[in-house]
């Protein structure tokens, strides 16, 4: 399907390369971990990158690379939800907001609504109470987006804030977490529109390296 | 009946903020200052006239001021973790340039740490050592498994506080003073003895004080037991307690239902936890915390005697048996409708047991028990939604098995 | 590999994965001896030897948590969850008592809810070791306390006539594992299997041990197979043997594990004098285990260490492993990544805990930080 879309047979593909969590399973002539092709898709974007933030469904990534694009440290939440994709997505439905909508509502507010705990159950009972308080849903949804702002930044200060910082992941596509991460950093943050196929980019990169190298 | 306001809460504020004031003064003038864990004996230290301040207090105090959440930060962003006690990640939090209630504490000289609340503290004063430069003293006290303390450990804690004394004299470059020792653990049991008195009077059916009433009069037995303005503290409220039981003064106005907390308490929501539980007629009428202070010590023989008390009297450092005989023991003394068991993540030797503890009291002694997950300082592992739901569910319940059925507000 | 190395790794994969199996046909051998299961990470097997038992080191494994959450909270380490439910399902009935070392906050009242609990099954006992090892006082403290433990597990006190050989038995049993720890560095084998090896040596009777290793050593080594994988160093597991098929994970993501601090107690203290007062001779043998994050010791030590280990191994990079919950290490992690930051050597923190499926995250992050070797 794939393919098709894209004009290429398979057998006029010289090298592939796997990667994300099911990248052991898949036919491929090697497999690299979504940390490393991320980082050479942001890279290939944006050349400046020396940090990159990848906002996951079920985890959040960040990754410092060499000003020659090598992967030099990164960091990675643990394993609670908060901080991720899926706690956008958690929150929304107790918003009752369509996880789409939730970014673009976001910018509307000028009282955010704070979310302070660090748990998704408990952030989640929070949101409930804020809704049953009488709270606007775009202060809600701009506190949600702190929320996760700020648990992210924690996590690129573990790693060392570098510039430039690019975001890859489809949660990059959210204006709302763009805006509230770039004010978290105080720092402006790259964002390409094709933000999702980042790491897809970064591992067609390394098979046509891989590749000629051989 | 119209409020009374007490005497005692005016004296120990006075004392607690001359005697932080003073020893800010006399550190600049070049006395020492100690910084020690709040289950370690003190009176060696007062005894030397070394003034003692207390890390765990200052965190308590940034708790109810709503700080833990942003010291915690800052610690965690100078790479402790969250799986830390908020305790130590609200003083370095402070260490990192973080806001101190108190304006911060003079630096030490030495840091003292004894592991009858936890063995966290040996680890948050090695960093102390480390951050200041500064002596470093401690006293391993074995975990009393069986109820009884061993002569060996007793007589480990023994020479431990023995060297301690000896790095005491090291740093004042004076021989230590024992007979002084004594009279210091003299006056420690004579404040011990008044508090004990408060607390058996504060458990009186209906309560002539609130338990925030007593844990605002906290200070003094913790810090400066061993003098004499402590035991004036103490004696007055005495005074007070025994006069409001003799007018019949009822603290809360009404109880309907008598409670009592364990564990620490949520610091950061102390006042709204019981506005919360008024709202319905529920009193805290009494806490264990307030029971680590009800302690035997003889100044005939203080070093043996202190050791035995850190060991039994304090239940971090005891076993869940023990715990549950205590607890059981209290909660009749109060006639108390319920206990409330604060499972605290930050401190793993008070809440490890607590379902035990609850499975006992409520079988035993059928008295129900609730128990809420939560911190101490860090309010951000606590959910204020979830504890109101499960302390109003509480009540509902308590309302049923007291009152036969749920009233109408 | 050769088929001395075979024989030891099949009977310790097999003894590691049902050690209640070998207990009970171990007594069927030794009628009327007692088997006295033990907490990580260390506490002295030599009374246990003397009066001709057997210790059992218990680590429970990757088993889904259920009962155990009756009685302790979540925020409790993987090792003491899984130990706890094990323990409450009835595996651990076939031991004659359980010793507690009360090392951190977790064990002590996890020790003490057990003794409340289960005390009709096996007697638990606490192996009261002091929690400093400088000065006098301690090493006194501790020999007493270990006559004392050793009148109660065995029920009555041990003549000192019996120690010297049960004390060169676990002199033996350290050798071994030291042996085998250094043979491996220069045989590399898959990190699932040192895990095996090493936590055998807390189940088997340590004379079948020693035979097994002995035989391994004494084997003319054929040239190692050549590996391609990147020597690192694991640190932070001082009390824990992870689970075999989670240390896969290193190995699939091509690194080997030359050097580690796993489960440091036993393999931390250092030889015991035979001959002379046995108790005081355990207790200063104790007095001088290696740094570890559950002993009060300096910084510094524990940071020499680890600097040793990654120098005299010629890692590239060093993996700390840090049991979720586990207040002490992730203290002492502060500074010892500092100090590991500063000489930049690659370093990345895993937060480790057993079973819920956390193979697949372990995996990424471990196959990502190879790849940042790699690239080195």
């Amino acid at each position: 399907m794939a393919l098709e879309d894209a004009g290429v047979t398979l057998d006029s593909i010289a090298f592939k390369i796997a990667t994300g969590y099911g990248r052991k399973r898949a036919e491929a002539n090697r497999d690299v971990t979504e940390i490393t092709c991320h980082a050479a898709g942001a890279v290939h974007l944006f050349p400046g990158t020396r940090t990159i933030i990848d906002i996951g469904g079920q985890d959040t990534k960040v990754i410092r690379v060499s000003p020659d694009g090598d992967v030099e440290n990164f960091a990675m939440n643990d394993k609670c939800a908060a901080g991720t994709g899926r706690f956008l997505e958690v929150m929304a439905r107790a918003l009752e907001v369509d996880i789409d909508e939730l970014g673009p509502l976001s910018l509307e507010s000028d009282n955010p609504q704070k979310i302070s705990s660090f748990c998704t159950v408990f952030g989640e009972s929070e949101v409930v109470s804020h809704v049953a308080g009488g709270a606007a849903a775009a202060d809600i949804a701009r506190g949600i987006h702190e929320s996760v702002a700020h648990r992210v930044s924690g996590l690129v200060k573990r790693v060392g804030v570098e510039n430039e910082l690019t975001m890859s992941g489809g949660v990059a596509r959210n204006p709302g977490m763009r805006s509230a991460l770039s004010a978290a950093l105080s720092t402006p943050i790259n964002f390409h529109e094709n933000s999702q196929i980042m790491g897809a980019l970064g591992a067609a990169l390394i098979a046509r390296t891989t590749h000629q190298r051989a | 009946m119209s409020r009374m306001p007490l005497q005692a809460t005016a004296l120990t504020q006075k004392l607690m903020k001359e005697y932080y004031a003073s020893c800010r003064e006399s550190h600049a003038r070049g006395r020492k200052v100690a910084w020690s864990t709040v289950m370690m004996p003190t009176e060696i230290l007062l005894a030397a006239d070394i003034d003692v301040l207390f890390p765990e207090n200052q965190s308590a105090t940034c708790g109810a001021k709503g700080l833990g959440p942003e010291l915690s930060e800052l610690a965690e962003a100078a790479g402790l973790s969250q799986e830390t006690c908020s305790y130590v990640r609200c003083d370095l939090g402070i260490r990192k340039g973080g806001q101190s209630p108190w304006g911060g504490l003079p630096d030490p000289d030495i840091v003292f740490c004894a592991t009858s609340s936890c063995t966290t503290v040996t680890k948050w004063y090695q960093d102390l050592r480390r951050f200041f430069s500064c002596e470093f003293a401690m006293v391993d006290m074995p975990f009393n498994f069986s109820g009884e303390i061993t002569e060996h450990a007793e007589n480990y804690i023994v020479e431990q506080l023995q060297g301690c004394i000896r790095q005491i004299e090291a740093l004042t470059g004076k021989p230590y003073d024992y007979e002084r020792l004594e009279e210091v653990v003299g006056l420690a049991q004579t404040a011990h003895e008044y508090w004990r008195k408060c607390l058996e009077l504060g458990a009186t059916n209906p309560s002539p004080i609130t338990t925030t009433d007593i844990l605002v009069n906290m200070g003094p037995i913790v810090c400066l037991r061993g003098t004499q303005a402590a035991i004036d503290v103490y004696e007055t409220l005495y005074e007070e307690l025994l006069e409001r039981v003799r007018i019949g003064y009822v603290a809360a106005g009404q109880e309907r239902f008598r409670l009592v907390w364990d564990n620490i308490p949520f610091w950061f929501a102390l006042g709204s936890t019981v506005r919360r539980l008024s709202a319905h007629g529920a009193v805290l009428v009494g806490a264990t915390y307030l029971y680590h202070w009800v302690r035997d010590v003889d100044p005939k023989d203080p070093l043996r005697t202190m050791g035995r008390a850190y060991s039994t009297a304090i239940t971090m450092n005891q076993s869940i048996a023990h715990k549950i005989t205590k607890i059981g023991n209290m909660l009749e003394l109060y006639q108390a409708d319920g206990l409330i068991i604060h499972s605290n993540r930050s401190c793993k030797p008070d809440s490890l047991g607590s379902l035990d503890l609850k499975r006992a009291i409520e079988d035993r002694l059928n008295i129900p028990v609730l128990m809420v997950d939560g911190d101490h300082t860090d309010s951000r592992a606590v959910s204020d939604a979830v504890v109101q739901t499960r302390m109003e569910a509480f009540i509902e319940s308590l309302e049923q098995r007291k009152y036969g059925g749920l009233q109408l507000a | 590999m050769n088929d001395a190395y075979k024989e030891l790794l099949a009977t310790c994969k097999s003894v590691i994965s049902n050690p209640m199996a070998y207990v009970a046909e171990w007594k069927s051998r030794n009628p009327g001896k007692k088997a006295v299961g033990f907490l990580p990470t260390y506490v002295p097997l030599e009374p246990i030897y003397a009066a001709g038992g057997l210790p059992v080191g218990l680590w429970g494994s990757d088993i889904p948590v259920a009962v155990a959450d009756a009685y302790i909270q979540q925020f409790t380490c993987s090792l003491v969850r899984s130990v706890t439910e094990e323990a409450f399902t009835g595996m651990y009935d076939g031991l004659d008592a359980v010793l507690f070392p009360p090392i951190c906050d977790s064990l002590k009242l996890v020790g003490s809810s057990w003794d409340l609990n289960l005390s009709g099954k096996f007697l638990v006992e606490f192996a009261n070791l002091p929690e400093r090892l400088d000065g006098a006082a301690a090493g006194t403290y501790l020999e007493a306390e270990l006559r004392r433990v050793s009148k109660r597990i065995n029920g009555e006190s041990i003549e000192d006539r019996h120690f010297p050989q049960a004390i060169a038995l676990v002199n033996r049993l350290r050798e071994s594992m030291a042996g085998f720890c250094t043979w491996r560095s220069a045989h590399p084998v898959p990190f699932a299997d040192v895990a095996a090896i090493l936590k055998a040596a807390t189940v088997l009777h340590a004379d079948e041990y020693r035979t097994l290793v002995d035989k391994v050593l004494s084997v003319a080594s054929a040239p190692a197979e050549p590996v391609h994988a990147i020597p690192i160093v694991v640190t932070g597991l001082s009390c824990q043997l992870p689970h075999p098929e989670m240390m896969r994970c290193f190995d699939e993501a091509g690194l080997s594990v030359v050097a580690d601090d796993l489960f440091l107690g036993l393999r931390g203290t250092p030889a015991v004098e035979e001959n002379g007062n046995p108790y005081a001779n355990i207790a200063k043998s104790y007095c001088k285990s290696a740094p570890m994050a559950i002993r009060h010791t300096e910084h510094a030590k524990r940071h020499e260490q680890i600097l040793e280990q990654i120098e005299r191994n010629r890692a590239k990079g060093i993996v700390f492993m840090v049991p979720k919950f586990c207040e002490p290490e992730w203290f002492d992690l502060r500074y010892l990544q500092e100090e590991i930051r500063q000489r930049r050597i690659p370093n990345i923190v895993l937060d480790f805990e057993e079973g819920l499926g956390a193979t697949g995250s372990l995996q990424t992050r471990l196959s990502a930080f190879a790849e940042t070797l790699s690239l080195r």
